[in-house]
């Protein structure tokens, strides 16, 4: 199989065992034994790959491709245009097929009824939401505008906002979290602050609600690290409310996971420049855990 | 020589303060207003150092860190011999931190709103306070680079 890379500056292994869903020491054993031609020359593990880079693996352990089936899920598509879809992904949805998934995520649903940019194992993808969060989510129909998508998105030129119920009540009426995030050692799983092997992490929050011990804000990211308002959330000791991950569990609601929405996304359209914004409310369910949590 | 560092200081200081109010009254907090495309944004939030959040009260010991620094700049200012050069980097500094303790006692964290995208990546959103406290940084530590070549020369040249 040949694909062409849309990143630079990473290491060749890192970057096919991320979109290739398949360990990384496997990769480095196959580009050991020369099964991984870049612009058809052998190189080795610490190779790193440019962007238009021809990528072709002689031998793939499983296809990860061949998971891909299209499935017959509804999608919520707000707005789209022959280049992007702007979707409002349901809270319990998974973004993208991994091992013991591949059937009914995000992608297998929008391929059932769209062309999506395919020169990635995770077509049209440019970037994710937790499982449980819900909300809005940018889509790329062709290689073009997933190129200048996630381009966009690493320099910040696409705003995204967040709509979060934590607990307990902040002094301020807003303020700036500024924590390095990275794997949190005593649970894989989890994400943590701290200062070995992380990268700095900076959420931008303001207050829109108060209410008896749980308030209501809005969160805006510089960085997009993995988890990361739940993450500065926690750290600040004011968790999201509902988190199975970092914070306490409503047990009637505990299948709806965290009280996290992306509300809210603007950014310039990576072939026309017109700036587009969409908002979009959270679902009944959320509103209806936040009536229930506050008057309890 | 000494007054026209508080002149100075407090022109420096009047200049941020002015900006600081315009964003603060004509933006919302987490807004953002396009200058340069895929450059710079001037984008409105606000720092109360929550990086800092195991300190109990951090405001009031922020507030305490950038006071005493004051004072040891004005009591530096009243001993030391001043040349041009010297006040400088102390107007920059005392219009720059008082700047920002100004915003921390009345608005309970730092506004800030120069927001650029590649540039510098990972740069946090930041101030004009913020400049002006890099400059007289900076300058000390070139200073301080040029003193020290002086004392170089002396011991190793005689």
């Amino acid at each position: 199989m040949e694909i062409e890379s849309l990143e630079k500056d990473i290491r060749i292994d890192k970057y096919l065992s991320s979109v290739m869903d398949i360990s990384r020491s496997k990769i480095q054993k196959l580009i050991k034994d020369g099964k991984v031609l870049v612009n058809g020359n052998i190189i080795s593990s610490n190779y790193k790959i440019e962007i238009d880079d021809k990528i072709k693996i002689l031998e793939t352990p499983t296809n990860p491709l061949e998971h891909l089936i299209p499935s017959d899920i509804p999608v919520d598509v707000l707005y789209e245009d022959e280049d992007l879809l702007v979707i409002n992904k349901k809270s319990g949805m998974v973004v993208h097929p991994a091992p013991g998934n591949y059937e009914d995520t995000l992608v297998n649903a929008l391929l059932y009824k769209y062309e999506l940019s395919n020169n990635s194992f995770r077509p049209g993808i440019v970037h994710r939401l937790d499982k449980d969060t819900s909300g809005l989510m940018l889509v790329a129909k062709n290689d073009y505008t997933h190129e200048k998508l996630s381009n966009m998105i690493k320099d910040k030129v696409v705003e995204r906002y967040y709509l979060a119920l934590v607990e307990g009540n902040f002094p301020s009426e807003a303020g700036t979290i500024d924590a390095p995030i990275g794997r949190d050692e005593k649970n894989r799983e989890k994400m943590t602050v701290t200062s070995l092997n992380s990268k700095r992490a900076i959420t931008h929050f303001k207050v829109l609600e108060r209410f008896n011990n749980y308030t209501l804000i809005e969160c805006k990211l510089e960085t997009g690290r993995t988890h990361q308002i739940r993450v500065h959330m926690k750290y600040i000791n004011h968790p999201i409310v509902n988190d199975p991950l970092y914070g306490k569990i409503i047990s009637e609601y505990k299948e709806y996971g965290q009280l996290l929405h992306s509300y809210k996304i603007k950014f310039p359209h990576p072939r026309t420049n017109k700036v587009l914004e969409f908002e979009i409310k959270p679902d009944e369910k959320f509103m209806e855990i936040l009536n229930y949590i506050v008057n309890k | 020589m000494k007054k026209k560092i508080y002149i100075y200081g407090s022109i420096l200081f009047l200049g941020d303060f002015l900006i600081k109010l315009l964003i603060k009254n004509t933006m919302n907090i987490l807004e953002s207003i396009t200058v340069i495309p895929n450059f710079f944004s001037i984008t409105y939030v606000i720092n109360d150092g929550a990086a800092f959040s195991i300190l109990k009260g951090k405001q009031i010991f922020l507030i305490l860190l950038a006071s005493i620094f004051l004072f040891f700049l004005i009591y530096s200012i009243k001993e030391e011999k001043l040349t041009k050069y010297k006040m400088i980097y102390y107007s920059f500094l005392i219009g720059g931190i008082f700047g920002n303790l100004v915003d921390r006692i009345i608005y309970n964290g730092v506004i800030d709103y120069l927001d650029f995208q590649i540039f510098i990546y990972d740069a946090p959103i930041f101030n004009l306070a913020d400049i002006f406290i890099f400059i007289g940084v900076v300058l000390i530590l070139l200073e301080g680079g040029e003193h020290g070549n002086r004392i170089f020369r002396k011991r190793y040249t005689n």
